[in-house]
């Protein structure tokens, strides 16, 4: 039995893709519009930008579209489109207290400074399907709105949504680590630019996990949390909204708004440890997760495994780390895009490496039977030999 | 409606892959794309810099057989609108160099490592034309990867200042500089530093 590389397919190719598009559109239903995905389906479009690193929400409305709904392929859209725009310039570094926020919540105290504010959230929803749904009208968008409408009469006002920072009042209070006397002011790592070395700087570790995929990330610090290691996490807070983006004037330098993204910010504190060697005062450990969107598991995750990875930088992991603290295993294998691409590649033809490997077992069988010894091994070797012989002959006729 | 892109960067994405097409083909004669904005400098040239050149990028200028300083107006002009740094030559990765008198210049622009390689520059060289139809036609003969055996390309006779340099940049391959060449009329040929320069007479 022979295997040759393959050659040719094109049609077939070029018909699977006209298929692809049948699929998408046989059922016979009118075509989404991207307002509708975007706005509808805002996780999906959430989850896109912020694996696919791309803060742009209508095309990544049309990718998700595109993508019928697959979120890795969606953010593998986004990502390859990314990579085609020119760079302009630099953002100046956003600060999550400037957020306009529509949701703040804190795990750590019930009364925080500012208060909690629920927003969005199905945090306590019973999870039943909602049959009416289905039979959603243009009254049900109208009684919803009426309902916001009177949420807002009833908050208005130009602080609302603006809070102080759990955190800073936890800096003061010297609950967590300070901020480093000695900040690195050097320009941040670019993942996208140099291939991450081990160890790595921490605006590395931070880009490599605002990319990932959001499962990859969920089942590390949920293996870190529920007990292959040590990370005990305390949501300090989590806030959701819009956070002003600046960028400096290209004369004058002066900052200047250009926008402002949706996103998720998380900051959690980990358990702290009397007994750990070192001169510092014990303190809890911080860690912090970002997303846009709003993708709230995601920037919990990220939150705990930066604390999980600054902790054991820092030899403050007590007992066994579990995977989740290696720094080189999450980051190099959370990239949902590098992930999936590898996995998919399979389905390509493999014939010639096939064949290598086919020519492996032969003579791996060979070798067994030859070590074999006694009658039955001598047996098998001229069997095998017999058949080398016949493929050989069949192959040169 | 997805705001996929503006005329300008319509017309950058043109360019860039008319520039792919020359470097693939090296000797080919390609046609650029003129950028839809007025510009100080010659305007097929800016509509390179454009497509090739953001804030990640350095960029050096030279005419009159001198680099253009931080303050000269075209380089203030450019780096503005493309975000690009002005850099010296030894840094630049990509050099704008505007005629027959800055070929010395090629000399000091970076030509990568054996380790990284891809750190050497990329110039473009404005001539004349690339298309000289005249007996005094400077004529080089062009071979290597993307020719199937050699090819012409017919300068104007100024032109040929730049061989030597050239020439010289790729002496040490894989170390190098890749050229485009981009003449008064908007035709452009790639010379990726893998194409083997000789100069004949028509």
């Amino acid at each position: 039995m022979g295997y040759i590389a393959a050659r040719g397919g094109t049609a077939a190719i070029l018909n699977a893709e006209v298929l692809v598009e049948h699929y998408r559109l046989r059922g016979d239903t009118p075509p989404l519009t991207l307002g509708q995905v975007q706005h509808q389906l805002r996780h999906a479009v959430g989850r896109a930008m912020h694996e696919g690193a791309l803060y742009a929400p209508q095309l990544a409305a049309l990718a998700v579209k595109q993508a019928e709904g697959d979120s890795i392929e969606a953010s593998f859209l986004l990502r390859a489109y990314r990579a085609t725009l020119p760079r302009v310039m630099a953002t100046l570094p956003a600060q999550g207290r400037s957020m306009q926020c529509a949701r703040r919540i804190s795990a750590a105290f019930r009364d925080i400074p500012g208060g909690q504010l629920l927003g969005p959230s199905t945090d306590y929803q019973i999870r039943l399907l909602r049959a009416a749904l289905a039979r959603e009208c243009d009254e049900d968008i109208a009684r919803i709105a009426t309902l916001v409408e009177g949420f807002a009469a009833t908050h208005a006002g130009p602080d609302v949504g603006h809070f102080p920072k759990v955190v800073d009042h936890l800096r003061a209070h010297q609950m967590v680590v300070p901020v480093p006397a000695a900040v690195d002011d050097a320009e941040p790592f670019d993942i996208t630019r140099q291939a991450l070395q081990f160890p790595c700087p921490r605006s590395a570790r931070l880009q490599a996990l605002a990319q990932a995929d959001t499962g990859s990330l969920l089942t590390y610090a949920y293996s870190s949390v529920r007990g292959y290691g040590d990370a005990h996490p305390t949501l300090a807070e989590l806030r959701y909204g819009h956070l002003p983006v600046a960028v400096a004037h290209p004369v004058d330098g002066s900052p200047v708004w250009i926008g402002e993204l949706e996103a998720t910010e998380c900051e959690t504190v980990s358990k702290a440890h009397s007994v750990r060697a070192g001169d510092a005062a014990p303190r809890f450990h911080l860690g912090y997760g970002f997303t846009v969107g709003q993708g709230e598991v995601k920037a919990i995750s990220m939150a705990i495994l930066d604390s999980v990875l600054t902790q054991v930088r820092s030899g403050g992991l007590s007992g066994e780390s579990g995977p989740a603290a290696d720094e080189e295993f999450v980051l190099l294998h959370s990239d949902g895009i590098e992930a999936s691409g590898f996995t998919a590649h399979y389905k390509l033809p493999h014939y010639v490496t096939f064949e290598a490997d086919l020519q492996v077992l032969e003579r791996a069988k060979r070798h067994a039977a030859a070590n074999a010894g006694g009658r039955l091994g001598r047996a098998l070797a001229a069997a095998f030999a017999a058949d080398a012989l016949t493929e050989g002959t069949t192959a040169d006729a | 409606m997805v705001p996929m892109s503006t005329p300008l960067e319509t017309a950058c994405r043109a360019t860039f892959r008319t520039l792919l097409a020359c470097f693939a083909r090296p000797g080919t004669l390609g046609r650029l794309v003129a950028p839809p904005l007025a510009a100080p400098g010659p305007g097929w040239w800016t509509g390179i810099a454009f497509a090739l050149l953001d804030q990640t990028q350095g960029v050096a200028l030279a005419h009159a057989g001198r680099w253009r300083s931080a303050d000269d107006p075209l380089v203030r002009w450019l780096t503005l609108r493309c975000h690009a740094r002005h850099v010296s030559a030894p840094q630049a990765q990509l050099a704008l160099l505007a005629d027959p008198a800055c070929a010395p210049l090629l000399d000091e622009l970076p030509q990568g490592s054996l380790t990284y390689p891809e750190a050497g520059a990329t110039a473009v060289v404005l001539v004349g034309t690339l298309a000289c139809p005249a007996a005094d036609a400077t004529v080089w003969q062009l071979r290597g990867p993307g020719i199937a055996a050699h090819c012409d390309l017919a300068l104007d006779a100024a032109a040929g200042a730049w061989l030597a340099p050239i020439q010289r940049s790729r002496a040490h391959y894989p170390r190098g500089i890749d050229v485009v060449l981009v003449d008064q009329d908007g035709r452009c040929a790639g010379l990726p530093r893998t194409t083997r320069i000789t100069e004949r007479g028509l």
